[in-house]
């Protein structure tokens, strides 16, 4: 059986990326200014972690409008949801004392 | 040489696996919220009545038109249909601006959609090829639309009462630009409806498309559907419902039956106006400020 360290993956071993794929869930579409009170982020720290996921094909995002106001959607893809689930397996496995 | 310093000890992965369990209550805290979780059933209820009306009015053979039998199935006033169908999913995409956590379809709901879809349309060609099926088969997809579109948002809605922090989706004063919208969606309804039982009907339903294009074009403008669907509250979402429902139904009635005489056409088209002027201007804006 291999080690649960391998199952782990580098896209979530930041804190903010973490959290934010822990926010989005499964079906979740969040906007950015919720996500940034929800993660305690600001502005910039928060786009560098969407633009890093949404490269990998974890996250999408949507561009929307009100009258003239923009507003940015944030949704985990499928992929980046599995991608998420396999990482929270791999700490439960870890928690589990499965470390040599 | 592989780091060991990315793994976590096993108490720093409890604590990133707490960590994650504490964002996910406070997601789960914040919405969607149960007016989201309203909008949705809504929306699937306008498109379960509409799917069922479609089929009805070009039904071939399905069904028993003893009541008089219109001009059955030729499509000619499909246009009731359409014309408020689209305006609403364009006015339902500026309403879903609203709400900042939004609910998107998992995977198996993708399948159950594709599924009832396929079933429309297999529906319809058979209504096309003039194959005969049982009529119960119409209501039946209808729902099955409902039921597949809104199963989620209903399960929301009955699990738990609304919570501390509700995304409030309350009545307010309409923008001057959205007012005149909500007016015109009126005036262009009744005009459709009042004229439906004259010969000219045809000229009337093809202004009501050109204004359908006009308004799905400026979609972005201050005056335009996303604005107007954010504005609405739940008086203005129910004016439109009552006029949506009046139009279906003078479509299926005119596609079917011979029922709808001028005074019929006329009143339907006057109730509709009535309505979404109502709607263009309540609530009042305060004057006291």
């Amino acid at each position: 059986m291999a080690h649960p360290r391998h199952e782990l993956n580098d896209a979530f071993q930041t804190p903010i990326r973490f959290s934010l794929m822990a926010a989005l869930g499964r079906t979740a579409q969040i906007d950015f200014r919720t996500l940034r009170e929800l993660l305690e982020a600001d502005d910039s720290v928060l786009s560098k972690a969407v633009s890093h996921l949404e490269k990998l094909g974890y996250v999408t995002v949507t561009k929307g409008y009100v009258g003239t106001r923009p507003r940015t959607w944030v949704q985990a893809s499928a992929q980046g949801h599995r991608a998420y689930q396999q990482h929270l397996r791999a700490l439960r496995a870890i928690t589990e004392g499965l470390l040599d | 040489m592989e780091s060991e310093s990315r793994v976590p000890s096993p108490e720093a992965a409890a604590e990133l696996l707490r960590s994650h369990g504490e964002m996910r209550e406070r997601v789960e805290h914040l919405g969607p919220s149960r007016s989201y979780a309203l909008l949705t059933v809504w929306g699937a209820l306008a498109l379960a009545v509409y799917m069922a009306a479609f089929l009805l009015s070009f039904s071939l053979t399905a069904g028993d038109p003893a009541a008089g039998g219109g001009e059955t199935g030729n499509g000619l006033y499909s246009n009731m249909l359409v014309f408020p169908f689209l305006l609403f999913g364009a006015l339902v995409r500026g309403a879903q601006e609203r709400f900042s956590i939004r609910s998107r379809a998992a995977g198996s709901g993708w399948v159950a959609k594709g599924l009832v879809l396929g079933a429309f349309v297999l529906l319809l060609v058979l209504n096309l090829f003039g194959v005969d099926y049982p009529w119960l088969l119409n209501p039946m997809l209808a729902v099955a639309v409902f039921i597949t579109l809104a199963y989620e948002p209903l399960q929301q809605l009955s699990r738990a009462p609304a919570s501390s922090v509700e995304e409030r989706w309350a009545n307010q004063p309409l923008s001057p630009a959205v007012r005149w919208m909500t007016a015109l969606i009126g005036v262009t309804s009744a005009v459709l409806l009042a004229t439906s039982s004259e010969s000219w009907y045809a000229y009337a339903s093809l202004v009501s498309m050109l204004f359908l294009v006009a308004v799905l074009l400026g979609w972005r403008a201050p005056w335009g559907l996303l604005r107007t669907g954010f504005e609405w509250g739940p008086l203005h979402w129910g004016a439109f419902g009552v006029t949506m429902s009046i139009l279906f139904l003078m479509g299926v009635l005119l596609s079917r039956t011979l029922w709808v005489t001028t005074p019929v056409s006329i009143a339907a088209g006057a109730v509709a106006l009535l309505v979404m002027l109502a709607a263009s201007v309540l609530p009042a804006r305060s004057k006291a400020r």
